[in-house]
């Protein structure tokens, strides 16, 4: 099974950027597109996170949560497509934080509703 | 025709800068203050400033000296003292100096002048100056206040988009047993964002409203779905460390302290840009985990 090593594929321990958040966005897009393609399908593959050192909510929103937004996946469809290792809980629990905030947020887009009007109360959950 | 020698004017404001709204109020008048008069070197009746008024003046010294020279000193010599110590940029040389206060406790001035390379420049900067006042706690833990002093970082230059960056100053208590660290940029402001975003469509009242709003999950005035989660995540931190947090922006003041929980006040001045400034509890009667060291022994 075909493992990527997140660390070294973003040369950084530090994955805190919406850049390093997008550039492995792109990464899971195209392994996912190089899945689907091959004959026969390939194994899904492993995101390896060992060795990170910070994650930051701007990076899991812009590799996650667009991920999820752009294949209308939830958490439980996203994991049937891909392995995550070596997260820790804590912040596994922010990746799928990041997904259903996105996911809400896309839907209320897709709707026609203007997040402004939406949000427009302080108190919004 | 009265001669004119007077080389430094001695204003009278509050002498203790707390982080309450009323000192708040006091330190933005102090930079209208400042602006108007013609001296350049000005008194200050300050005996006590919390970080928070180290990073703001700063800042704001940045802002008017592009214009005129001018530079402060407080009329007790402590102060200034400390304000040597912190690496204040604008000490006037009228500045007497008393007693050094520990400079271990001291988390002194850092200006980060744009995002170019922001990651790594925040990294080590937290890494090497900031680290050891983090809390006795796991090394996932203290992950986790370098992660949300990240995003306020991320946020000021995101959308303070201030020409002179974002100040920061901190300081450590060691008998109370919390360091604070604070933040400033003299931008946009984050009420004037969220009021922008909202273009009137809202129920929001105030700045201090636009302030709540924009610390709300999933609230952001970014267009993209992807978004609107680091301000929220940052909160949620600091209740569960029992720490504080105050934003500025405007005229308006949210945050907690203590007992007080999501306390709005509108300022008598209004401040430019935006001010973070955040307390992180180590006491060790806090013992806390992350999700996933509940069986690690520290």
């Amino acid at each position: 099974m075909k493992t990527i090593s997140v660390v070294s594929l973003l040369g950084t321990t530090a994955l805190l950027t919406a850049e390093k958040g997008i550039e492995l966005f792109e990464k899971i897009i195209e392994l996912l597109k190089a899945h689907h393609e091959s004959s026969p399908p390939l194994e899904k593959f492993i995101l390896n996170f060992e060795g990170y050192e910070y994650v930051s909510s701007t990076f899991m929103n812009r590799s996650f949560g667009r991920l999820c937004v752009d294949k209308d996946w939830t958490v439980a469809k996203m994991k049937q497509h891909f392995f995550i290792e070596n997260l820790i809980e804590d912040d596994m629990e922010d990746l799928e934080l990041s997904i259903l905030n996105a996911r809400e947020r896309s839907k209320l887009l897709a709707k026609g509703i203007d997040l402004r009007k939406h949000y427009a109360s302080v108190y919004n959950y | 025709m009265r001669k004119k020698t007077i080389k430094s004017t001695k204003i009278f404001s509050q002498e203790y800068y707390s982080i309450d709204p009323k000192s708040l109020g006091q330190l933005a008048n102090l930079k209208k203050i400042i602006d108007m008069s013609k001296q350049d070197s000005i008194g200050l009746k300050a005996r006590f400033f919390r970080p928070y008024c180290v990073a703001y003046l700063n800042q704001v010294l940045w802002t008017i000296n592009e214009k005129r020279k001018v530079k402060v000193f407080s009329i007790d010599s402590n102060l200034n003292s400390y304000l040597k110590q912190s690496g204040f940029e604008f000490l006037s040389q009228e500045a007497q100096f008393g007693e050094l206060f520990p400079q271990e406790n001291i988390i002194t001035i850092r200006r980060f002048k744009d995002a170019k390379d922001l990651d790594s420049k925040v990294i080590k900067w937290l890494e090497n100056i900031v680290y050891k006042f983090i809390p006795n706690c796991s090394q996932q833990l203290r992950k986790k206040i370098v992660q949300s002093l990240w995003e306020i970082l991320n946020n000021g230059f995101t959308h303070g988009k201030s020409k002179y960056g974002i100040s920061s100053c901190g300081q450590y208590y060691p008998k109370k047993k919390y360091f604070e660290i604070a933040f400033y940029d003299s931008g946009y402001g984050l009420a004037n964002r969220v009021w922008d975003y909202k273009s009137g469509k809202l129920e929001l009242l105030n700045d201090s409203d636009c302030i709540e709003w924009a610390a709300q999950k999933g609230n952001s005035t970014l267009q993209n779905p992807d978004a609107g989660l680091g301000l929220f995540l940052l909160r949620e931190f600091l209740k569960v460390n029992q720490g504080a947090f105050q934003i500025i922006a405007g005229k308006g003041y949210f945050g907690n302290m203590e007992e007080e929980i999501d306390i709005k006040h509108t300022l008598r001045n209004s401040i430019d840009g935006t001010l973070v400034n955040i307390r992180v509890n180590i006491s060790e009667n806090i013992i806390y985990k992350l999700k996933g060291e509940e069986n690690e022994n520290y």
